[in-house]
């Protein structure tokens, strides 16, 4: 430490001291630097001291520091009363605070702190931590005396701006009251948070309780915190959507509200209680939502918590509307289990699942079981809620296991449908990356004995009657646009069902296919509402937007593929010559077919 | 006559394992100059999407390409196809065209109009390894950092997307970082002036 200093006596030689001065150049001591302190004292106006110091780190901005008691007692008891601090150091911090201080020694005194106003505009080098014209006033008192030290204090932020990457608070709009009270038993360093309560405005409270001991050899800090969020809708936007950044649900909107218990030991959650209130949960980008949230959920670190409720009102996977669900779910240090079977509501039909395991949670190797039925659904309803041309039938089926491994979204037996009197199995499926930035389906899909004239009825496209097979291999969707797939579609071999298809499907699959349309019509052919045929086969190899076609095999000319092979007199053939379709293209076509084709229906 | 019987049976033994090892060991390179094309093709899509300045003029944009007569580009493009760059033949070009590819492109292209001005203004800049960064959080407004941080983010992840798909889609995996590693250095070659980037060092200078 180095010391220059100067001190000036003023007063007569005999007489009592009336003023003293001390001026110091420079104090150097590890972690603070004092520049040119000067101290006075006078009887009359007090004592002062004032300095230049350089702020420690985070702030290690330069400031000026004045002291100030307007009554100065020096005795048994020295005592500051009236006393003021200023601190301003620009921009960083001004800080004005007044009070008394009472003084006996290191073991016995008393700070009354009247009032406190600070003003922070800080900003780390990395910007990080930043706040902005943050003003806070706070009060309060410490003393320490034979019981130990106590603290209370109670602090008000009700303007500016701070930010903790990546949490941004305006305090104008979210004004911040704090109050807490600490303790610490004589001689030891263990301190007890005796209270601390926050209220930060339109969005919830918090009270904290708990104690710090840094002398312990095996740190012991404990905190129990509980939490009333009245605004959950406002606790997502400030507190879960920016920790969500560069994911699918990033815009998570939330509402209704929740109450939070929970207790840490050393930084580690060791047990929380979760009760939601009519809240709701939905993202935009992920597409789905659930409403009328009632939850009961308990979690430990280890040992059994006691089962917990899980009970949504409605809810939606995209267009998808999902009826009211409950489940009982037992929650695991990381994962959960469901207890019993959980049934929701699908339209008049449901998924009933057996197995819902989740593992690993938080971590990358996140892992899930899955086993459930699909109860049947009426596709006529499943097509309005997508807003698809209506088919008749309905779906259902076995959802096997399911797992969740690295990005990628497996299920291990095959899916099965039936719709149409048919049957649909789903083989290979897999979704990968289904969080992140490119979620992709892939599946290999076998249609058997589909009935076409269950098909087509609902369709405008046109009636046809016969049983269809169909396979496609490597279907790859990509926003849930098909963009590669090897699609096969045949009459089923072997099937001896009435094969007819009528005049408006024939007319509507040449028209798709480039072809004239209403040739039929206009000849003898017109009669005729609806003919015989041996065959139906269409091919679709689509790899970078363009479809390859093909159909049951060569037309008799050399050039064109055969798409309806007829049967008996008359005997039509549908003949395709287009070999590669933009699927677009395609799309556009098989849309306006069934748009246009949607008034001739009206008005038969 | 058994000892050269012997003799023999180690060549051939010998020889066999060599033709083996011969058969088994495929070395694919890192098409190095194809991945550089490959990079500037989507840099120059997702950079052109840039909605127009209001202040260029209809007449001050007609490029000299444009002013080329149809048939000269034509018989430009059969002479290219006729005679392709030599180098074309030797190396092959990296597949673009997946749909993850595009997807990906697409999105970054939409974002752009957002980023541009934070690359102009110095606020963003591009890293040493391919990806964006904020590199003076100081200069964006409080109530700002987060949506600054969020696109970065996701700029981010497209980017990080962008070059596992153009690996995959070439059937190579594996070549993940060294595609990441082009692309870094053609982004940063690609910028416009006054754009910051990350030199070798990893310090920022300006363009």
């Amino acid at each position: 430490m180095a010391i220059a200093c100067a001190l000036l006596l003023a007063g007569g030689p005999a007489a009592a001291v009336e003023r003293i001065e001390l001026s110091v150049g420079r104090i150097d001591g590890p972690g603070l630097q004092l520049r040119e302190l000067r101290a006075d004292w006078q009887p009359g106006t007090g004592a002062g001291v004032q300095a230049r110091v350089v702020l420690p780190a985070p702030l290690a901005a330069p400031a000026t520091v004045r002291l100030r008691c307007a009554r100065l007692e020096i005795g048994d008891e020295t005592s500051c009363l009236h006393g003021e601090a200023r601190l301003d150091a620009g921009a960083a911090l001004q800080l004005r605070a007044s009070g008394d201080l009472r003084w006996q020694g290191p073991e016995r005194w008393r700070l009354q702190l009247a009032a406190l106003q600070a003003t922070l505009g800080y900003s780390s080098a990395d910007g990080r931590i930043a706040s902005e014209a943050l003003r806070l006033d706070a009060n309060g008192s410490a003393l320490q005396d034979r019981a130990g030290r106590r603290a209370q204090i109670e602090l008000r932020a009700s303007s500016g701006q701070a930010y903790v990457e990546p949490l941004f608070l305006d305090l104008g709009q979210h004004p911040l009251h704090l109050s807490a009270s600490l303790r610490q038993a004589p001689g030891g360093v263990r301190v007890t948070l005796a209270t601390l309560s926050l209220t930060l405005g339109g969005i919830g409270s918090a009270t904290l309780a708990g104690a710090l001991d840094p002398a312990a050899p095996a740190q012991h800090h404990r905190l129990d915190v509980r939490a009333e969020l009245t605004s959950l809708a406002t606790a997502a936007e400030l507190f879960a959507r920016p920790w969500l950044a560069g994911t699918r649900i990033d815009d998570l909107q939330a509402g209704g509200g929740a109450t939070l218990a929970a207790t840490v030991v050393d930084a580690q959650p060791q047990r929380a209680e979760l009760q939601l209130r009519a809240a709701a949960f939905g993202s935009d980008k992920l597409g789905g939502r659930v409403d009328g949230v009632e939850a009961d959920l308990h979690w430990r670190a280890d040992g059994t918590p006691p089962p917990s409720q899980l009970a949504w009102t409605s809810g939606a996977i995209g267009a998808l509307p999902l009826g009211a669900a409950r489940a009982a779910l037992q929650l695991r240090p990381r994962g959960l289990a469901l207890l019993d079977t959980l049934q929701i509501p699908i339209l008049d039909g449901g998924l009933r699942v057996f197995t819902l395991g989740l593992d690993g949670l938080g971590g990358s190797a996140l892992s899930a079981d899955f086993d459930a039925t699909l109860d049947p659904i009426d596709l006529a309803a499943l097509c309005r809620a997508f807003g698809w041309p209506e088919f008749g039938g309905q779906i259902g089926g076995r959802l096997p296991g399911l797992r969740l491994r690295d990005r990628e979204l497996r299920f291990d037996g095959q899916l099965r449908a039936q719709a149409f009197d048919g049957e649909l199995t789903v083989d290979a499926l897999r979704v990968l990356d289904p969080l992140g930035v490119l979620p992709r389906v892939s599946a290999d899909l076998a249609i058997r004995r589909l009935d076409l004239a269950q098909l087509t009825g609902a369709f405008s496209f046109g009636r046809i009657e016969g049983r269809l097979d169909g396979d496609v291999r490597g279907l790859r969707l990509l926003g849930w646009q098909p963009v590669a797939m090897d699609a096969h579609l045949y009459t089923t071999p072997g099937d001896r069902s009435r094969h007819r298809i009528s005049q408006r499907a024939i007319d509507n699959i040449s028209s798709i296919g480039g072809g004239p349309s209403g040739v039929l019509s206009r000849g003898a052919l017109r009669f005729f509402e609806d003919f015989a045929y041996d065959r139906i086969g269409w091919r679709c190899r689509l790899d970078d937007g363009v479809c390859r076609m093909d159909g049951i095999g060569p037309a008799k000319d050399g050039r064109g593929y055969v798409l309806v092979k007829g049967r008996l007199l008359p005997r039509i053939d549908v003949v395709g010559y287009n070999r590669d379709v933009a699927w677009a293209t395609f799309l556009a076509q098989l849309k306006s077919v069934a748009q246009a084709n949607a008034a001739q229906v009206q008005v038969k | 006559m058994k000892p050269v019987r012997t003799h023999s049976g180690l060549i051939a033994a010998l020889a066999g394992a060599a033709v083996a090892a011969a058969c088994v060991t495929i070395n694919v390179y890192f098409p190095a100059a194809a991945a550089e094309k490959a990079a500037d093709r989507i840099i120059d899509d997702v950079w052109s999407a840039a909605p127009k300045a209001p202040a260029t003029t209809p007449e001050a944009a007609p490029s000299p390409q444009s002013a080329l007569p149809a048939a000269q580009h034509v018989a430009l493009a059969v002479l290219d196809w006729l005679v392709p760059p030599a180098q074309a033949q030797q190396q092959p070009n990296l597949d673009l065209s997946s749909p993850e590819i595009s997807r990906l492109k697409t999105q970054m292209e939409n974002r752009y109009a957002d980023l541009k001005p934070l690359f102009d203004a110095g606020t963003v800049g591009l890293t040493q390894d391919g990806y964006v960064a904020v590199r003076d959080p100081n200069a964006v407004p409080l109530a700002s950092r987060n949506t600054v941080r969020t696109l970065v983010a996701n700029e981010n992840a497209d980017r990080a997307a962008l070059y596992r798909e153009i690996a995959t889609a070439n059937g190579q995996p594996q070549w993940e970082s060294q595609i990441r590693g082009v692309f870094a250095q053609r982004w940063i070659a690609k910028a416009q002036p006054g754009w910051w980037y990350q030199a070798a060092g990893g310090q920022w200078q300006r363009k």
